[in-house]
């Protein structure tokens, strides 16, 4: 029975693979070799230094060699030797998880934050209950943001299905990553209509320090038990 | 934008892609759209970081190429590279562009069929965790469809150790795939 779903697997990889252009493959590729190799490096050789010049020092100075003051170290360890290739540290899971968490700041930060959770106090809003998720997890109430972020995804917020495939992808699942960013894309995601703008340009004024406790809050009784309890209520939890 | 090249005011020079790596990619090109496919379960998703992979391999080039197995170090690449394809993505989102033409959104029977190899998809990548060279073999024998002398070869193993790899990857992957069973509550 799993062979066969192997086999069939294999089948249907075997027919996706059946329209791939190869030469298109490739010429895309050289692009991207060349662009790449356009880039200024991200160290530069000073070419001030990297070339012999005449200097003229002063007759009072003696270039002298300078001793160094490090400790001298007995060599007699093995070093492991460095790995071939190493992996971004940009797209490791601590890393999204910080962008995750930009992220909800600056959902909760946005001007229409208050409105949108009015309306989702209102009446159980989609964009809303996404605010209201963001507010959630910065709180630490990871069951409960995720339970609303779905809920605002399957009322087809666009923005709630690409915060899922973030979390799911810091968090190493890759199936439901995978399945998030597909109802993303299926929910019409794009960053420049959906991605909320940075109230501060970089570095002219600090974001607030405590989102938590400045970001409006729905007054909404049943919803604050979600903000006040650790775990989702009984009742909405999947068997 | 201007680079390195540009400093004498002449235009680029084309640097053409070393013989060997093209050769390298062209033989092997498929096998690793196949592992990128087994992740991210799109074809585009799937040649993006594969174009990323092949970037990075390209980049360390002669230091891959002088290893033993090169190609064992180029998997390892790819699916490295398609795990964190998702990651990557979402910090980049902000630059995206939008642009016609593209290819159609996934639409409702997409997920679900994604959905539907969610089960399979998580067991093997605990295996992969777990028993990396039985998910290798699995793979090699399925997805790749290989014989076992050829699987041998590959991994630099027996082809008994290959067929045993597999036999046991995929006893691992039935047990990883069948849910608990619901305990009975005692007698009263």
């Amino acid at each position: 029975m799993l062979e066969e779903t192997l086999r069939a697997e294999a089948q249907v990889l075997h027919d996706m693979l059946s329209t791939h252009d190869t030469t298109d493959f490739m010429n895309r590729l050289s692009t991207r070799i060349e662009e790449h190799a356009a880039r200024p490096a991200r160290v530069h050789d000073d070419p001030a230094r990297s070339t012999p010049t005449v200097t003229c020092t002063p007759p009072s100075f003696n270039l002298q060699r300078q001793r160094s003051t490090r400790p001298h170290v007995r060599r007699g360890l093995r070093r492991r030797p460095l790995p071939v290739i190493t992996r971004n540290p940009a797209d490791q899971p601590a890393a999204t998880l910080t962008h995750l968490r930009h992220l909800c700041e600056t959902i909760l930060s946005a001007e229409n934050a208050a409105t949108l959770m009015a309306a989702f106090d209102h009446d159980y809003d989609a964009t809303g209950a996404c605010t209201f998720a963001c507010l959630l997890y910065i709180l630490g109430r990871r069951d409960s943001a995720l339970y609303w972020w779905r809920f605002a995804a399957g009322a087809e917020n666009a923005l709630a299905a690409h915060v899922l495939a973030l979390y799911h992808a810091a968090n190493g699942t890759l199936p439901e990553a995978r399945v998030w960013c597909a109802h993303s894309r299926l929910l019409g995601f794009t960053a420049d209509q959906h991605l909320p703008l940075p109230l501060y340009p970089a570095r002219a004024t600090p974001p607030v320090r405590d989102i938590a406790r400045s970001a409006p809050a729905p007054t909404n009784e049943a919803m604050t038990s979600f903000v006040q309890n650790d775990r989702l209520p009984t009742a909405l939890v999947r068997h | 934008m201007t680079g390195p090249h540009e400093s004498h005011g002449l235009a680029p020079e084309r640097q053409p892609m070393d013989a060997e790596f093209r050769d390298f990619l062209i033989q092997h090109k498929d096998e690793f759209l196949r592992i990128a496919l087994s992740c991210l379960r799109n074809l585009h998703d799937a040649d993006e970081a594969v174009t990323d992979a092949a970037l990075k391999i390209h980049n360390k080039w002669p230091k891959i190429n002088s290893l033993d197995n090169p190609l064992a170090l180029a998997r390892k690449i790819v699916h490295d590279t398609s795990v964190d394809f998702y990651r990557r993505r979402a910090r980049l989102a902000s630059r995206e562009v939008p642009h016609p033409g593209l290819p159609d959104a996934p639409t409702a029977d997409d997920l679900l069929e994604l959905r539907g190899y969610e089960r399979l998809d998580q067991a093997r990548a605990i295996l992969q965790e777990r028993a990396p060279k039985q998910a290798e073999c699995v793979r090699l024998r399925y997805i790749e469809g290989m014989e076992f002398t050829e699987i041998a070869d590959h991994l630099d193993i027996t082809p008994g150790a290959a067929k045993t790899n597999v036999h046991l990857g995929i006893k691992a992957l039935q047990t990883l795939m069948t849910p608990p069973k619901p305990r009975n509550g005692g007698d009263s």
